[in-house]
């Protein structure tokens, strides 16, 4: 697809991958329609890279997630994973391909089960893998222990003694234990604090390059994503409006809708003057979706052109694609 | 042995008390030929309906007093506690497995699996016990065993509502879609993540079920369809004792006042039960842990 990029594997594949959910109402629970939730979605991640995915809530990024591991089932398209189609594979077969991709999700306070120990808890993928020896689980435990910033002494107690940032450790150190080939982070510091956020970014960072880890990356938080992706993918209602390496999407952002999430980015700077773009309008429900691009009801820059036809995404530089007619003729990002 | 006394003696008052009594009823009830001073069925007509020994006329050759045969009341009540505590007990765990698994299933897998549990669970709300007790009576015929698995196979509904509503629940919580994510199969899933959560009000169900079950026991024996009369049960003694409630009050309120102690004590046990089952609550104050906890449940 990115001609840019060859020699570089592609570790993750989908093309025209659809998401719809029925959504039920009326007095006889007739189906009224379909929840565009991800609509046509084309991506690929290489081999080591981090792919970071922004987007407003509700725009489909967690969902996106789902479709790609098979855990919300997929109203169309294809998913190759490794060379393998993920969403024709039977049920054994998916279930040992789970251990090449694993979730790192946004809540650590729902996500580890309150009534297991923290050593079980960890350990649990290399149980549900056939890893039989209680002592070699033990072993591996501790190492994925030690690899996160977690003492020796918290194995055998419970989630509920630790704090946010920690638990956060313990579901990246379960992630990490059957050393996974891509792992994908769910808004992982978003629920933490800021002086944690930084913590935890930066010990996904050395496991990185510790152990060649993929990262698809999800965050409503632009600045979060950019200090961890080598690429940032933008989305919009079910829809991939930009992606661009992440040095060029902050200098040369295309689409009108990128420019003003950037535009939003706080500044640590009360001195300095920005020019924001404001916009108007609510979000577009993905129920009933308007014709024509999805984003002309917001978009300060739409035409009669955007209101009739929808645009696809198209390359407007070495790697960097936009779904915008004018964003060949953007005056270069924010400057 | 040294940790189940700590945690013992870490449960509340009402936690020791239950597990004494309960304890107390145990032995009592294993122990029951030697400690009644008289055979469970020996009629001594001379002394029939003498009142308890703190009663005016009682005496202390019957310290419960005697019923309208002269049969010794505290004997009675010694031996009637092994079959009470028995049908209470057996029939209230067969009614929490048959209830928990069925809960668990139609919570768990939904669509089709849960539309026909729900049908069966309506079915049986809309059924009138003793009419279905009568029937399985009549198919299984009438003794101790039929008697247990009648109460259980009755008594599901409300462990299977309960379990289910929980199920539903618990199942959307990240902590069971992740264990889906990383590759657990279904039953895996079931026991490990979900069960622990939904156990306990099964539990606390469970014992409350207990005091029911006694009672629907001795039901049954007044109707012909439960235990052969002759063997004494706490129920059946509260049952015909009812014809001499104004004239031989005792016996009916010496076994009423054990069922109401026994089944408060099993009642006291289960929350005790709960409690040190959650590893938040263990080793802390107990109100401001739950405080804690209804805070955190609430976010």
């Amino acid at each position: 697809m990115e001609n840019t990029r060859t020699g570089r594997l592609p570790l993750l594949e989908a093309s025209h991958l659809k998401t719809y959910f029925p959504v039920y109402g009326g007095m006889f629970s007739t189906l009224q329609g379909y929840v565009h939730a991800v609509d046509d979605v084309s991506l690929t991640v290489y081999q080591g890279e981090t792919l970071g995915l922004v987007g407003e809530s509700g725009c489909g990024k967690s969902t996106l997630m789902q479709t790609v591991m098979r855990i919300t089932p997929a109203a169309g398209g294809q998913v190759f994973f490794d060379g393998r189609d993920i969403l024709s594979l039977k049920r054994r077969e998916l279930r040992n391909l789970r251990k090449e991709f694993q979730i790192i999700y946004q809540d650590p306070f729902s996500s580890l089960n309150p009534r297991m120990q923290v050593g079980e808890i960890i350990a649990e993928p290399l149980l549900v893998h056939g890893v039989r020896d209680p002592a070699e689980r033990k072993k591996r435990t501790l190492q994925a222990m030690a690899d996160v910033g977690l003492e020796e002494s918290f194995h055998d107690r419970y989630p509920h003694e630790f704090s946010g940032g920690q638990r956060q450790r313990i579901s990246i150190a379960r992630a990490l234990i059957l050393r996974p080939k891509l792992i994908l982070c769910d808004e992982p510091v978003s629920a933490l604090d800021v002086s944690i956020q930084s913590q935890i970014l930066n010990l996904l960072k050395d496991l990185r390059r510790q152990y060649g880890l993929t990262y698809i990356f999800v965050s409503h938080a632009l600045n979060v994503v950019r200090y961890l992706s080598d690429r940032i993918c933008v989305m919009y209602l079910g829809r991939i409006v930009e992606i661009a390496e992440t040095k060029e999407l902050f200098a040369r952002a295309a689409h009108p809708y990128t420019q003003a999430l950037l535009s939003a980015v706080p500044v640590p700077d009360p001195t300095r003057k920005r020019s924001r773009v404001l916009l108007q309008g609510d979000i577009a429900s993905p129920k009933d979706l308007p014709q024509g691009c999805r984003f002309h009801t917001r978009c300060p820059k739409a035409t009669d052109r955007c209101r009739r036809e929808e645009p696809e995404l198209a390359e407007i530089g070495p790697g960097h694609q936009s779904a915008c007619f004018y964003s060949g003729q953007a005056e270069g990002g924010l400057s | 042995m040294k940790k189940v006394w700590s945690v013992i003696a870490g449960g509340t008052r009402t936690a020791k008390f239950g597990l004494v009594v309960v304890a107390f009823w145990i032995v009592v009830a294993v122990f029951a030929p030697l400690l009644a001073p008289y055979g469970v069925n020996d009629i001594d007509i001379a002394q029939r309906l003498a009142p308890p020994c703190w009663a005016e006329g009682g005496t202390m050759a019957h310290i419960l007093g005697t019923d309208q045969l002269g049969r010794d009341v505290l004997s009675r009540l010694l031996y009637g506690s092994r079959i009470s505590l028995m049908v209470g007990v057996v029939a209230g765990c067969v009614g929490l497995v048959i209830g928990v698994t069925l809960g668990l299933l139609a919570g768990y897998f939904g669509g089709w699996v849960d539309a026909v549990i729900s049908r069966m669970i309506d079915v049986m709300l809309s059924f009138p016990f003793i009419f279905l007790a009568m029937l399985l009576v009549a198919v299984l015929g009438s003794s101790l065993v039929n008697v247990i698995l009648v109460l259980g196979i009755t008594g599901w509904v409300p462990y299977a509502r309960t379990v289910r509503a929980q199920t539903l629940s618990v199942r959307e919580k990240e902590f069971v879609k992740s264990a889906g994510a990383m590759g657990c199969g279904s039953l895996r899933i079931i026991c490990k993540h979900i069960l622990p959560s939904v156990i306990d009000s099964a539990i606390i169900l469970g014992t409350m079920d207990v005091g029911t079950n006694i009672l629907s026991e001795a039901s049954l024996t007044f109707l012909g369809l439960g235990i052969p009369p002759g063997i004494a049960t706490w129920g059946n003694m509260i049952a015909t004792g009812r014809d001499y409630i104004f004239t031989a009050g005792w016996l009916t309120v010496i076994p009423g006042v054990a069922l109401l102690v026994g089944c408060l004590s099993i009642n006291f046990v289960g929350d005790w039960l709960r409690d040190i089952r959650d590893p938040r609550l263990r080793g802390v104050d107990n109100t401001k842990a739950n405080q804690n906890l209804e805070r955190e449940e609430a976010t």
